[in-house]
Protein backbone atom coordinates (compact mmCIF):
# COMPACT_ATOMS: atom_id res chain seq x y z
CA UNK A 1 0.00 0.00 0.00
CA UNK A 2 1.45 3.81 -0.84
CA UNK A 3 1.96 5.59 2.25
CA UNK A 4 -0.11 8.78 2.81
CA UNK A 5 0.98 12.32 3.73
CA UNK A 6 1.00 12.69 7.27
CA UNK A 7 -2.03 15.47 7.11
CA UNK A 8 -4.35 12.86 5.23
CA UNK A 9 -3.20 10.45 7.80
CA UNK A 10 -4.44 12.59 10.68
CA UNK A 11 -7.59 13.43 9.07
CA UNK A 12 -8.41 9.55 8.94
CA UNK A 13 -7.15 8.58 11.92
CA UNK A 14 -6.57 10.82 14.44
CA UNK A 15 -9.70 10.57 16.02
CA UNK A 16 -9.66 6.91 16.33
CA UNK A 17 -6.53 6.97 17.99
CA UNK A 18 -7.32 10.28 20.22
CA UNK A 19 -10.90 8.53 21.01
CA UNK A 20 -9.11 5.58 22.40
CA UNK A 21 -6.57 7.11 24.56
CA UNK A 22 -8.61 9.35 25.67
CA UNK A 23 -11.12 6.44 27.01
CA UNK A 24 -8.12 4.93 28.47
CA UNK A 25 -6.42 8.11 29.82
CA UNK A 26 -9.98 9.77 30.56
CA UNK A 27 -7.04 12.77 30.20
CA UNK A 28 -7.17 15.44 27.38
CA UNK A 29 -3.17 16.06 27.60
CA UNK A 30 -2.04 12.21 27.72
CA UNK A 31 -4.72 11.37 25.15
CA UNK A 32 -2.97 14.17 22.81
CA UNK A 33 0.81 12.81 24.21
CA UNK A 34 -0.21 9.11 23.30
CA UNK A 35 -1.60 10.18 19.85
CA UNK A 36 1.53 12.33 18.99
CA UNK A 37 4.07 8.83 19.95
CA UNK A 38 1.72 6.44 18.06
CA UNK A 39 1.77 9.19 14.73
CA UNK A 40 5.44 9.94 15.08
CA UNK A 41 6.04 5.99 15.75
CA UNK A 42 4.24 5.18 12.28
CA UNK A 43 6.82 7.68 10.68
CA UNK A 44 9.83 6.24 11.96
CA UNK A 45 8.86 2.23 11.84
CA UNK A 46 7.03 2.88 8.28
CA UNK A 47 5.18 -0.29 8.40
CA UNK A 48 3.79 -1.85 5.41
CA UNK A 49 0.34 -2.54 4.92
CA UNK A 50 -1.72 -5.28 2.79
CA UNK A 51 -5.20 -2.98 3.34
CA UNK A 52 -6.16 -0.64 5.17
CA UNK A 53 -8.18 -2.28 7.94
CA UNK A 54 -4.67 -3.40 8.39
CA UNK A 55 -3.39 0.01 9.33
CA UNK A 56 -6.03 0.87 11.28
CA UNK A 57 -5.31 -2.50 13.44
CA UNK A 58 -1.69 -1.20 13.72
CA UNK A 59 -2.79 2.17 15.03
CA UNK A 60 -5.13 0.41 17.35
CA UNK A 61 -2.56 -1.95 18.61
CA UNK A 62 0.41 0.79 19.12
CA UNK A 63 -2.11 3.10 20.64
CA UNK A 64 -2.96 0.34 23.18
CA UNK A 65 0.58 -0.36 24.13
CA UNK A 66 1.10 3.53 24.50
CA UNK A 67 -1.60 3.73 26.24
CA UNK A 68 -0.85 1.02 28.95
CA UNK A 69 2.74 2.23 29.45
CA UNK A 70 1.66 5.73 29.66
CA UNK A 71 -1.03 4.62 32.38
CA UNK A 72 1.31 2.26 34.33
CA UNK A 73 4.12 5.16 34.84
CA UNK A 74 4.20 5.62 38.03
CA UNK A 75 4.72 9.84 37.78
CA UNK A 76 1.32 9.64 35.50
CA UNK A 77 -0.51 7.83 38.20
CA UNK A 78 0.90 9.93 40.74
CA UNK A 79 -0.23 13.32 39.52
CA UNK A 80 -3.10 11.61 37.54
CA UNK A 81 -5.68 12.52 40.69
CA UNK A 82 -4.44 16.24 40.89
CA UNK A 83 -4.71 16.38 36.92
CA UNK A 84 -7.96 14.87 36.39
CA UNK A 85 -9.60 17.71 39.05
CA UNK A 86 -8.46 20.63 36.62
CA UNK A 87 -9.10 18.43 33.76
CA UNK A 88 -12.54 18.06 34.53
CA UNK A 89 -13.40 22.01 34.52
CA UNK A 90 -11.99 22.61 30.85
CA UNK A 91 -14.01 19.54 29.78
CA UNK A 92 -16.95 20.02 31.45
CA UNK A 93 -19.40 21.61 29.13
CA UNK A 94 -18.58 18.19 26.68
CA UNK A 95 -19.50 15.26 28.99
CA UNK A 96 -22.69 14.04 29.00
CA UNK A 97 -23.71 11.74 32.20
CA UNK A 98 -22.02 8.73 30.46
CA UNK A 99 -18.34 10.16 31.32
CA UNK A 100 -19.22 9.75 35.17
CA UNK A 101 -20.27 6.57 34.32
CA UNK A 102 -17.22 5.00 32.00
CA UNK A 103 -15.04 7.14 34.19
CA UNK A 104 -15.85 4.29 37.39
CA UNK A 105 -15.06 1.79 35.72
CA UNK A 106 -11.60 -0.03 35.70
CA UNK A 107 -9.07 0.81 33.40
CA UNK A 108 -8.59 -2.30 31.90
CA UNK A 109 -12.81 -2.69 31.71
CA UNK A 110 -12.86 1.09 29.78
CA UNK A 111 -10.98 0.09 26.86
CA UNK A 112 -12.86 -3.29 26.34
CA UNK A 113 -15.95 -0.82 26.56
CA UNK A 114 -14.62 1.06 24.17
CA UNK A 115 -13.25 -1.36 21.62
CA UNK A 116 -17.15 -2.98 21.28
CA UNK A 117 -18.99 -0.47 21.72
CA UNK A 118 -17.22 2.46 19.86
CA UNK A 119 -15.08 0.31 17.27
CA UNK A 120 -17.55 -2.20 17.03
CA UNK A 121 -14.34 -5.09 17.27
CA UNK A 122 -15.66 -8.67 17.43
CA UNK A 123 -14.22 -10.27 21.03
CA UNK A 124 -11.69 -12.02 18.93
CA UNK A 125 -10.65 -9.13 17.15
CA UNK A 126 -10.44 -7.39 20.68
CA UNK A 127 -8.42 -10.47 22.25
CA UNK A 128 -6.23 -10.27 19.27
CA UNK A 129 -5.44 -6.44 19.94
CA UNK A 130 -4.86 -6.53 23.33
CA UNK A 131 -3.14 -10.31 23.96
CA UNK A 132 -5.77 -11.40 26.23
CA UNK A 133 -7.80 -14.65 25.98
CA UNK A 134 -10.94 -14.09 24.02
CA UNK A 135 -12.95 -15.64 27.53
CA UNK A 136 -10.86 -13.09 29.26
CA UNK A 137 -12.23 -10.53 27.05
CA UNK A 138 -15.73 -12.12 27.05
CA UNK A 139 -15.92 -12.19 31.36
CA UNK A 140 -14.49 -8.46 31.47
CA UNK A 141 -17.16 -7.20 29.13
CA UNK A 142 -19.82 -9.20 31.45
CA UNK A 143 -18.08 -7.74 34.16
CA UNK A 144 -17.80 -4.25 33.05
CA UNK A 145 -21.64 -4.80 31.42
CA UNK A 146 -22.61 -5.68 34.84
CA UNK A 147 -20.83 -2.15 36.64
CA UNK A 148 -22.44 0.05 33.73
CA UNK A 149 -26.11 -1.74 34.50
CA UNK A 150 -25.46 -0.68 38.30
CA UNK A 151 -24.16 2.64 37.38
CA UNK A 152 -26.79 3.23 34.70
CA UNK A 153 -29.59 2.15 36.40
CA UNK A 154 -31.55 5.03 36.83
CA UNK A 155 -31.07 5.94 33.46
CA UNK A 156 -32.97 3.02 32.21
CA UNK A 157 -30.02 2.23 29.55
CA UNK A 158 -30.46 -0.90 27.27
CA UNK A 159 -26.56 -2.64 27.32
CA UNK B 1 -32.33 4.45 25.64
CA UNK B 2 -29.46 2.63 23.83
CA UNK B 3 -26.29 2.44 25.38
CA UNK B 4 -24.56 2.29 22.30
CA UNK B 5 -25.92 4.98 20.98
CA UNK B 6 -25.41 7.38 23.43
CA UNK B 7 -21.68 5.92 24.22
CA UNK B 8 -21.13 6.83 20.46
CA UNK B 9 -22.48 10.17 20.61
CA UNK B 10 -20.60 10.70 23.44
CA UNK B 11 -17.27 10.02 21.56
CA UNK B 12 -18.13 11.80 19.09
CA UNK B 13 -17.73 14.90 21.51
CA UNK B 14 -14.24 14.11 22.02
CA UNK B 15 -12.22 15.60 19.30
CA UNK B 16 -8.53 16.66 19.68
CA UNK B 17 -7.69 20.21 19.03
CA UNK B 18 -6.94 21.20 15.96
CA UNK B 19 -3.72 23.38 16.93
CA UNK B 20 -2.52 20.03 18.07
CA UNK B 21 -3.61 18.24 14.65
CA UNK B 22 -1.75 20.99 12.20
CA UNK B 23 1.68 20.81 14.88
CA UNK B 24 1.31 17.26 15.19
CA UNK B 25 1.41 17.01 11.18
CA UNK B 26 4.27 19.22 10.71
CA UNK B 27 6.31 17.30 13.25
CA UNK B 28 5.17 13.96 11.11
CA UNK B 29 6.87 15.61 8.13
CA UNK B 30 9.92 17.22 9.93
CA UNK B 31 10.17 13.29 10.91
CA UNK B 32 9.63 11.58 7.80
CA UNK B 33 12.20 13.80 5.81
CA UNK B 34 14.56 13.27 8.48
CA UNK B 35 13.71 9.51 7.77
CA UNK B 36 13.83 9.76 4.49
CA UNK B 37 17.49 11.59 4.91
CA UNK B 38 18.73 8.53 7.63
CA UNK B 39 17.71 5.70 5.12
CA UNK B 40 19.89 7.47 2.30
CA UNK B 41 23.11 8.01 4.60
CA UNK B 42 22.22 3.97 5.16
CA UNK B 43 22.24 2.98 2.12
CA UNK B 44 25.68 4.53 1.47
CA UNK B 45 26.90 2.99 4.71
CA UNK B 46 26.05 -0.42 3.87
CA UNK B 47 26.87 -0.35 0.60
CA UNK B 48 30.71 0.92 1.98
CA UNK B 49 30.74 -2.05 4.39
CA UNK B 50 29.63 -4.71 2.05
CA UNK B 51 32.79 -3.52 -0.09
CA UNK B 52 34.78 -3.71 3.19
CA UNK B 53 33.72 -6.95 3.89
CA UNK B 54 34.17 -8.38 0.24
CA UNK B 55 37.55 -6.95 0.29
CA UNK B 56 38.54 -8.32 3.17
CA UNK B 57 37.57 -11.60 2.45
CA UNK B 58 39.39 -11.76 -0.79
CA UNK B 59 42.39 -10.63 0.85
CA UNK B 60 41.57 -13.50 3.75
CA UNK B 61 41.14 -15.68 1.38
CA UNK B 62 44.64 -14.91 -0.69
CA UNK B 63 46.08 -14.47 2.78
CA UNK B 64 45.05 -18.29 3.85
CA UNK B 65 45.98 -19.48 0.52
CA UNK B 66 49.63 -18.54 1.10
CA UNK B 67 49.66 -19.90 4.75
CA UNK B 68 48.71 -23.40 3.86
CA UNK B 69 51.12 -23.73 1.33
CA UNK B 70 53.86 -23.37 3.71
CA UNK B 71 54.93 -26.48 6.17
CA UNK B 72 52.51 -26.73 9.05
CA UNK B 73 53.66 -27.87 12.47
CA UNK B 74 51.27 -30.93 13.99
CA UNK B 75 49.99 -31.21 17.26
CA UNK B 76 48.11 -33.90 19.03
CA UNK B 77 44.84 -33.10 20.27
CA UNK B 78 44.97 -34.96 23.45
CA UNK B 79 48.16 -34.32 24.42
CA UNK B 80 48.97 -33.32 28.35
CA UNK B 81 49.65 -29.67 28.34
CA UNK B 82 46.49 -29.32 26.46
CA UNK B 83 44.73 -31.34 29.41
CA UNK B 84 46.72 -28.88 31.88
CA UNK B 85 45.41 -25.80 30.63
CA UNK B 86 41.50 -27.07 30.64
CA UNK B 87 42.01 -27.73 34.50
CA UNK B 88 43.93 -24.56 35.23
CA UNK B 89 43.25 -21.24 34.29
CA UNK B 90 40.83 -18.66 36.35
CA UNK B 91 37.26 -20.49 35.30
CA UNK B 92 35.14 -19.55 38.08
CA UNK B 93 32.18 -22.29 38.97
CA UNK B 94 29.23 -21.35 37.75
CA UNK B 95 26.60 -21.71 40.33
CA UNK B 96 23.61 -21.23 37.96
CA UNK B 97 20.55 -19.36 39.64
CA UNK B 98 19.94 -20.45 43.19
CA UNK B 99 16.29 -21.19 44.26
CA UNK B 100 16.96 -19.28 46.85
CA UNK B 101 17.73 -15.90 44.70
CA UNK B 102 14.48 -16.49 42.70
CA UNK B 103 12.09 -17.65 45.09
CA UNK B 104 12.35 -15.58 48.26
CA UNK B 105 10.72 -12.77 49.18
CA UNK B 106 12.46 -11.99 51.82
CA UNK B 107 16.10 -12.47 51.12
CA UNK B 108 16.44 -8.76 49.09
CA UNK B 109 16.97 -6.83 52.53
CA UNK B 110 19.20 -7.24 55.80
CA UNK B 111 17.14 -8.62 58.07
CA UNK B 112 17.92 -5.91 60.92
CA UNK B 113 16.06 -3.59 58.83
CA UNK B 114 13.05 -2.02 60.20
CA UNK B 115 9.46 -2.85 58.67
CA UNK B 116 9.14 0.93 58.64
CA UNK B 117 12.65 1.50 57.14
CA UNK B 118 11.63 -1.46 54.01
CA UNK B 119 10.89 1.18 51.47
CA UNK B 120 13.21 3.39 51.69
CA UNK B 121 15.74 0.32 51.41
CA UNK B 122 13.36 -1.07 48.31
CA UNK B 123 14.07 3.27 46.31
CA UNK B 124 17.90 2.71 47.14
CA UNK B 125 17.75 -0.28 45.69
CA UNK B 126 15.95 0.41 42.57
CA UNK B 127 17.47 4.18 42.39
CA UNK B 128 20.78 2.65 42.13
CA UNK B 129 21.72 1.58 38.31
CA UNK B 130 24.71 -0.55 39.76
CA UNK B 131 22.03 -2.82 41.55
CA UNK B 132 18.76 -2.50 39.42
CA UNK B 133 18.63 -4.81 36.44
CA UNK B 134 14.82 -4.80 35.33
CA UNK B 135 11.68 -3.35 36.68
CA UNK B 136 8.52 -5.23 35.16
CA UNK B 137 5.23 -3.32 35.18
CA UNK B 138 1.45 -4.31 34.66
CA UNK B 139 -2.11 -4.19 35.54
CA UNK B 140 -2.60 -7.36 35.98
CA UNK B 141 -0.49 -9.92 38.31
CA UNK B 142 0.92 -11.61 35.21
CA UNK B 143 3.90 -9.94 33.66
CA UNK B 144 4.53 -9.66 30.57
CA UNK B 145 7.75 -8.06 28.40
CA UNK B 146 6.58 -4.71 29.98
CA UNK B 147 9.82 -2.79 31.37
CA UNK B 148 9.71 0.39 32.95
CA UNK B 149 12.01 3.12 31.61
CA UNK B 150 14.83 4.01 33.57
CA UNK B 151 12.89 7.26 33.79
CA UNK B 152 10.05 5.62 35.41
CA UNK B 153 12.36 3.68 37.65
CA UNK B 154 13.83 6.96 38.85
CA UNK B 155 10.14 8.45 39.56
CA UNK B 156 8.90 5.61 41.31
CA UNK B 157 11.90 5.32 43.59
CA UNK B 158 11.28 9.18 44.47
CA UNK B 159 7.61 7.86 45.52
CA UNK B 160 8.65 4.42 47.21
CA UNK B 161 11.19 6.59 49.35
CA UNK B 162 7.95 8.66 50.36
CA UNK B 163 5.90 5.66 51.87
CA UNK B 164 5.85 5.38 55.72
CA UNK B 165 3.60 2.62 57.53
CA UNK B 166 -0.14 3.53 56.55
CA UNK B 167 -2.26 4.48 59.68
CA UNK B 168 -5.15 4.14 57.89
CA UNK B 169 -6.06 1.65 54.98
CA UNK B 170 -8.51 2.02 51.95
CA UNK B 171 -10.26 -0.66 49.54
CA UNK B 172 -7.79 -1.87 47.84
CA UNK B 173 -8.32 -1.12 44.08
CA UNK B 174 -6.53 -0.15 40.90
CA UNK B 175 -3.42 -2.41 41.56
CA UNK B 176 -0.36 -1.90 39.48
CA UNK B 177 1.92 -4.21 40.09
CA UNK B 178 5.74 -4.31 39.73
CA UNK B 179 8.84 -6.79 39.99
CA UNK B 180 11.83 -5.92 40.35
CA UNK B 181 14.79 -7.63 39.52
CA UNK B 182 18.20 -6.99 40.60
CA UNK B 183 21.58 -7.42 39.40
CA UNK B 184 22.60 -10.17 42.09
CA UNK B 185 19.13 -12.04 41.37
CA UNK B 186 16.97 -10.58 44.11
CA UNK B 187 13.75 -9.99 43.68
CA UNK B 188 11.27 -8.03 44.93
CA UNK B 189 6.91 -7.82 44.04
CA UNK B 190 5.38 -5.23 45.21
CA UNK B 191 2.15 -3.46 44.52
CA UNK B 192 0.56 0.80 43.53
CA UNK B 193 -2.64 0.52 45.16
CA UNK B 194 -5.35 3.68 44.91
CA UNK B 195 -2.60 5.68 43.77
CA UNK B 196 -0.79 6.05 47.07
CA UNK B 197 -0.40 2.80 48.92
CA UNK B 198 2.33 0.44 48.71
CA UNK B 199 2.39 -3.39 49.87
CA UNK B 200 5.89 -5.51 49.35
CA UNK B 201 5.21 -9.09 48.88
CA UNK B 202 6.75 -11.23 52.20
CA UNK B 203 6.29 -8.33 54.00
CA UNK B 204 2.85 -7.93 56.35
CA UNK B 205 2.53 -3.77 56.00
CA UNK B 206 0.62 -1.46 54.05
CA UNK B 207 2.50 1.91 53.78
CA UNK B 208 1.10 5.03 51.96
CA UNK B 209 3.26 7.50 49.83
CA UNK B 210 2.76 11.10 51.64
Amino acid sequence: MQDVPAAELLGMYSEIVYRLAYSRTQNRHDAEDITQDVFLKYIKSAPRFNCEEHRKAWLLKVTVNASKSLVTSAWVRRRANIDDAENMKVDFSQKNELYYTVIKLPQKYRIVVHLFYYEQLSVLQISELLNRKESTIKSQLFRARKMLRKLLEEEQYEL
Amino acid sequence: MNFKSKYKEYNESIVPDGKFINELADKMDCARTSQNKKITINKYVIYTAALFIIAGGLFFTLDRNNYLSEDMPIYEESSESNRFELKGGNVTEDKGITEKNYFSDNNWYNENTETADLPKVLASRLYDNTDMDKLYVSEEEVFDDMIASEEEIKELSSLVNLAEVADESEEPVSPVYYMAVFKNGDIVKFTVWNNCFITINGVNALYIIK
